[in-house]
C-alpha cells in the first residue's frame, strides 16, 4: 500500500514559516554569518545544515523504503552548467552574505539591505531567463546532462539501498557537525551543546560573545531584564541556556520539515519564486518562464511563509527586528567601511550573482544544498562542493585571512 | 542616531496583538483565494493578495517600533 498526499498550495505558508522561524533563531538571516563563513571564520551554517541533511536523508529513504510516496526533487546533473552556476552562486554569497531564502528572512527581520538584495536577485533571475533560450544557455543545461541521479541510482529507484546509504550519509554528516569547530581552535555547537561540563577558553568565549553582538546589532527592539527568551535565543552558546538543546539540533527539525514537504508532494526551493515573479512581471513569453510556470508548486507561498516566520520570531522571540535601521555587517565594514551606498551596491550585485547562478544550476541553498543533499542527489553534491570552493576563494580575496580562537 | 542601550523597555502588547491578527488575516486570505488547489503555478492574484497583507503588517510594525523607540538601534553591547 502506498501512502500519498498532495497538499493545497497555501499550506506552504506554514512550512515556510517553520523553516524561516528556525533559521532566524539560528541567525542565518544575518548576512554577517555567511560573510564570516566565506572567510572560514564562522562555520555555524555548515554545522547546522549537516545535521539537517543527515537526519532528513534517513527519514526520507527509510519511509520511502516502507512505501510512503514522496515528491522527490532531485535536480538533473548537467555537469558544466551546475558547476558554473555554483561558482557564480558562491561568489555572490561572498559579496552579499545572502542566499535566496535568507533574503526573504532578512526582509522579515526588517533589514534594510534585504531590499537591495531582493532587487538584485530579481534582476539576476531575469538575466538567466533571457540567457536560457540562447544557444549558450541551452549548451549549459544540455551538455553532459546525466539526468536525475542520486547516490543510489536513478531518482525514486533502489529505495532500500538508498536507505542503507543514507545511514552512512548521516554518520558522515554527524561527524562533520560534531568535529568541525564553529570557530578555528574552538569546539562545534554540537560538542558544546552535548558537553555541559565544557569550559570555553576566554578567546572562544569572546568570539561567541561577538557573535551575539552581531545578532542583535541594529535591532529596533531594546532587550529588557524580563526578556529571558531573547537572551536565550541570542546567547545560545551560554551554559544553562534554556534553548541550548533546541538551537543545537535545530537542523534536525529543519531536515524533517523538508521531508514533510516532500511527503505533501510539493517542492522545496527558495529561488524559483524569483523566476516566477520575473516571468509574470517582465518576461512572460520566454521559454524559461513558461517552464517555471509549468513546474512551480507552492514555492511563492513557502517564500511568503519564510519571510513571515522570520518576522514573527524576530518580534516575539529574538527581538532582532531592525525596522529598516541603518546597519552594515561588521565583516563588510572592516574591509569596505560603513558607507551604506557601497554596501547597497555590494548586496545588489552579490545577490544578482546568487540568483543568476542558482537558476543556472537549477537550485540554490534550499533546493540543492539542503533539499538536494538531503536526497543525496549527485547534482547537489557537485553544487555544494563547487559553491564551497568558490565561496572560500572569493571570500579570501575580498576579506583576507580569517581569525581563529588562538 | 541614538545607540543608547539603556532605552527603556516599553509595553508592546498593542503591536503584538496587531501582528497576531494580521497573521490570521494573511492565512485566511491565502486559504480563501487558493482553496483546495494543489496543482502547479499558483495564481498571481492569490500570491499578491497574501503578500500585500504581509507587506502592510511589516510596514506598520516598522512604523510602530520607530515611533515607540525613536532613533533607537542596538549597537550590539549587551546590558
Amino acid at each position: 500500500m502506498t501512502i500519498s498526499y498532495t497538499a493545497a498550495l497555501w499550506i506552504g505558508i506554514f512550512i515556510g514559516a517553520a523553516i524561516g522561524g528556525f533559521a532566524e533563531l539560528w541567525g542565518i538571516s544575518n548576512s554577517d554569518i555567511l560573510l564570516r563563513l566565506s572567510k572560514w571564520e564562522d562555520r555555524l551554517f555548515i554545522n547546522c545544515i549537516a545535521i539537517a541533511i543527515g537526519v532528513g536523508a534517513v527519514a526520507l529513504y527509510g519511509l520511502a523504503a516502507l512505501g510512503v510516496s514522496f515528491h522527490f526533487g532531485v535536480k538533473p546533473i548537467y555537469v558544466i552548467g551546475v558547476a558554473l552556476g555554483a561558482v557564480i552562486f558562491g561568489s555572490g554569497i561572498a559579496l552579499s552574505g545572502y542566499v535566496p531564502g535568507t533574503e526573504w528572512m532578512a526582509l522579515g527581520e526588517g533589514r534594510r539591505e534585504a531590499v537591495y538584495a531582493v532587487a538584485g536577485g530579481l534582476l539576476g533571475a531575469a538575466a538567466w531567463t533571457i540567457l536560457y533560450q540562447t544557444p549558450a544557455g541551452q549548451w549549459l543545461v544540455n551538455t553532459d546532462n546525466y539526468g536525475e541521479l542520486y547516490l543510489g541510482g536513478k531518482v525514486g529507484t533502489n529505495l532500500f539501498d538508498g536507505f542503507l546509504i543514507s545511514i552512512a550519509w548521516l554518520a558522515l554528516m554527524l561527524m562533520v557537525a560534531y568535529f568541525l569547530p564553529r570557530y578555528k581552535g574552538g569546539k562545534s555547537c554540537v560538542y558544546i551543546g552535548t558537553h555541559s561540563d565544557y569550559k570555553m577558553p576566554p578567546p572562544e568565549l569572546a568570539m561567541h560573545k561577538e557573535a551575539t553582538e552581531t545578532l542583535i546589532e541594529g535591532s529596533s527592539m531594546p532587550i529588557g531584564p524580563r526578556d529571558k527568551l531573547a537572551r536565550n535565543a541570542n546567547e545560545h552558546w551560554a551554559p544553562n541556556n534554556d534553548l541550548k538543546w533546541m538551537l543545537t539540533f535545530v537542523g534536525a527539525f529543519i531536515g524533517l520539515i523538508v521531508v514533510l514537504e516532500m511527503f505533501l508532494h510539493q517542492i522545496f526551493g527558495e529561488s524559483t519564486t524569483y523566476s516566477w515573479m520575473v516571468g509574470y512581471l517582465w518576461l512572460p513569453s520566454y521559454n524559461y518562464s513558461k517552464l517555471v510556470f509549468a513546474t512551480v508548486g507552492w514555492e511563492p507561498f513557502t517564500d511568503i511563509g519564510t519571510l513571515l516566520g522570520a518576522f514573527l520570531v524576530s518580534i516575539f522571540v529574538s527581538r532582532r527586528f531592525q525596522a529598516f535601521n541603518y546597519w552594515v555587517p561588521r565583516t563588510w565594514k572592516k574591509r569596505f567601511g560603513p558607507n551604506e551606498l557601497k554596501r547597497a551596491i555590494g548586496v545588489f550585485s552579490g545577490s544578482f550573482l546568487v540568483l543568476f547562478g542558482a537558476r543556472m544550476a537549477d537550485g540554490c541553498a534550499s533546493g540543492h544544498i539542503l533539499s538536494g543533499d538531503l536526497q543525496m542527489a549527485a547534482s547537489s553534491i557537485e553544487f555544494f562542493v563547487v559553491v564551497a570552493i568558490s565561496l572560500l576563494i572569493v571570500g579570501r580575496i575580498l576579506y583576507g585571512k580569517s581569525k581563529g580562537v588562538n | 542616531m541614538n545607540n543608547n542601550n539603556r532605552e527603556e523597555r516599553k509595553s508592546e502588547k498593542g503591536v503584538k496583538g496587531f501582528i497576531i491578527a494580521m497573521t490570521a488575516l494573511l492565512v485566511i486570505v491565502a486559504a480563501f483565494t487558493v482553496g483546495s488547489y494543489n496543482g502547479y503555478d499558483p495564481t498571481p492574484s492569490s500570491v499578491s493578495a497574501t503578500a500585500f497583507v504581509l507587506i502592510v503588517m511589516l510596514l506598520l510594525t516598522t512604523v510602530w517600533y520607530r515611533t515607540k523607540y525613536p532613533g533607537y538601534s542596538n549597537d550590539g553591547t549587551e546590558e
